[in-house]
C-alpha cells in the first residue's frame, strides 16, 4: 500500500488509548506520520513510597527520570465497557496498553517524560521541529507560550465549534444540539477557539442495551465512552479533515466561522452527567 | 415549579427595592437585592447574571464584588449565605424558564461548594427546598 507522508508529529500520551486509536486510523488510511512523541505525563506526582517523595524533594528532575507514574485504577466494569463500546468500530484498543507495539504504528518513535504541557522541556523539543504540525491527542489547556512560539498544534475537539467549546463536549453536544459534534482545528490560546479545518455532526449509536446500567453505574459508562467510543470518532474526524485537504494541513484550508457565535461550556456536574446520559443514551 | 421558587423567594427575602449603582465593581448582594423575581431580567441584568454563572461554574463560589471589566473578584470576601440562597433561586428560575442547563450546572456546583465550605451554615429550610427542586428535575 502506498503511504502518504505527513508532516505531522503526534504528541501521544502513552497511557491513553486514544493515542493508539489515532495512530491506527492514520495507518489504516495510508497516512505515515513524521514522528511519534510518546509521552508520559506526571500531572501530579504519585509518591508510591517515601523514597520517591524524598527524591522529588531533592530534585524533581531526577524524580521525573526514574520514579513511577500515577496510574489510574479502573474497575473491571469500565474495562469491559471500554471494549464493548468499540464494537461499533472496525477495531478495538484495550485500556491496558502494555501489550501495544508502537513500532507497528510509527517508524520514528521518541519516548519522553513530562510534568504536563507546561513542562519547558516539551516546548524545547517542539521548537526543534517548529515547521511541522503537531497533533495534540490529550485534553486540557495548552499554555499560551507554545502558541507564542509559533508552533502549529492540531486538535480534534468533541463538539461542533463554535457552538460547543470547552469541557465535557461530548455530553454538552448531546444536550445542546441533540447530536454529537467533532471539530478539527489549529489550536490557539483561546479555549477551542482556533482556525477550523473540518467539523461534522453525527448521530449517537444505539446504546439502548446499556441503559439499565445508568442508574447505578453512569460514571463507569461515561468513563468507558470517553476512553473507548469517543477516541474513534475523534480519529475519524481527523482522517476526514486530512482527506478533505488531500492529506495536508495548511492554513489555506480554514473554514470561515466568523459569523457564528458559540459558547464555552464548563465541566458538567455529576448529577447532570447522569441526567444527560439517561436522556440521550437510547 | 417557577411559582414555587417565586413563592419561596417572597417568603424568605425582602423585596424592598434599591437602586443598582453602576460602577466599575459590581456588588453582587446589591444586585440581587435590587431584583424583583416576578419581573423578567433586563438585557443588562441578564448579562451580569451570565458572567456570574460562568465564574461560579468554575470556582463554585460567589464573591461579594467583581470587577466589571475583567470579571475577576475585586475582593476576597464571599457573598453571605442568605444571598447565595437567593442567587440559587434566581438561577433555578432562569433554568426553568429557559431550560438552559448551564444554570442548573451552576446551581449544582454552587450547592456542592457551599456544602464543602467551612462557612457552611445554609439554613435547613433552604436545603430541603433545594433538594426537592433539584431532585424533582433530575
Amino acid at each position: 500500500m502506498n503511504c502518504k507522508n505527513l508532516d505531522l508529529i503526534v504528541v501521544g500520551d502513552k497511557n491513553w488509548p486514544g493515542t493508539v486509536v489515532y495512530l491506527e486510523y492514520l495507518k489504516r488510511n495510508g497516512y505515515k506520520i513524521k514522528k511519534l512523541m510518546l509521552c508520559e505525563f506526571y500531572e501530579n506526582p504519585s509518591f508510591k513510597n517515601r523514597l520517591e517523595k524524598i527524591i522529588y524533594i531533592i530534585s524533581p528532575k531526577i524524580y521525573k527520570k526514574f520514579c513511577s507514574l500515577n496510574t489510574e485504577k479502573v474497575s473491571s466494569l469500565v474495562k469491559e465497557l471500554h471494549l464493548e463500546f468499540q464494537k461499533f468500530f472496525d477495531f478495538s484498543v484495550p485500556l491496558d496498553l502494555k501489550s501495544v507495539d508502537y513500532t507497528d504504528l510509527s517508524d520514528c518513535i521518541e519516548e519522553y517524560r513530562f510534568w504536563n504541557f507546561k513542562d519547558p522541556d516539551l516546548l524545547k523539543i517542539m521548537l526543534k521541529n517548529k515547521n511541522s504540525f503537531f497533533l495534540y491527542v490529550s485534553g486540557g489547556i495548552v499554555p499560551k507560550n507554545i502558541f507564542d512560539s509559533g508552533i502549529n498544534l492540531v486538535h480534534v475537539h468533541p463538539g461542533y465549534v463554535p457552538y460547543v467549546k470547552g469541557s465535557d463536549g461530548f455530553l454538552w453536544s448531546l444536550r445542546e444540539r441533540g447530536r454529537l459534534g467533532y471539530s478539527c482545528f489549529f489550536m490557539n490560546e483561546y479555549i477551542d477557539g482556533g482556525d477550523l479545518i473540518f467539523r461534522q455532526e453525527l448521530n449517537l449509536d444505539d446504546f439502548s442495551m446499556y441503559r439499565p446500567l445508568l442508574k447505578d453505574h453512569y460514571s463507569e459508562v461515561y468513563r468507558a465512552i470517553l476512553s473507548g467510543y469517543d477516541p474513534h470518532l475523534r480519529a475519524q474526524t481527523l482522517i476526514k479533515a486530512l482527506n478533505k485537504n488531500s492529506g495536508e494541513f495548511t492554513r489555506g484550508s480554514i473554514q470561515n466561522t466568523s459569523s457564528e457565535t458559540g459558547r464555552e461550556f464548563f465541566s458538567m456536574h455529576h448529577k447532570l452527567i447522569k441526567k444527560t446520559l439517561m436522556d440521550y443514551l437510547k | 415549579m417557577n411559582n414555587n421558587i417565586i413563592k419561596f423567594i417572597n417568603q424568605n427575602f425582602s423585596l424592598a427595592k434599591k437602586r443598582l449603582t453602576l460602577a466599575d465593581v459590581i456588588d453582587v448582594e446589591e444586585f440581587l437585592f435590587s431584583r424583583d423575581p416576578q419581573i423578567k431580567l433586563s438585557k443588562g441584568e441578564l448579562g451580569i447574571f451570565e458572567h456570574l454563572i460562568k465564574k461560579i461554574e468554575v470556582t463554585k463560589k460567589v464573591y461579594r464584588n467583581y470587577d466589571i471589566c475583567t470579571w475577576k473578584p475585586a475582593t476576597n470576601e464571599l457573598v453571605r449565605v442568605e444571598w447565595i440562597q437567593l442567587f440559587i433561586c434566581y438561577s433555578l428560575l432562569l433554568y426553568f424558564s429557559t431550560k438552559d442547563c448551564k444554570y442548573l450546572n451552576a446551581v449544582l456546583k454552587l450547592k456542592d461548594g457551599i456544602l464543602k465550605s467551612p462557612i457552611f451554615e445554609i439554613n435547613l429550610k433552604f436545603r430541603i427546598f433545594l433538594e426537592e427542586v433539584t431532585e424533582n428535575e433530575l
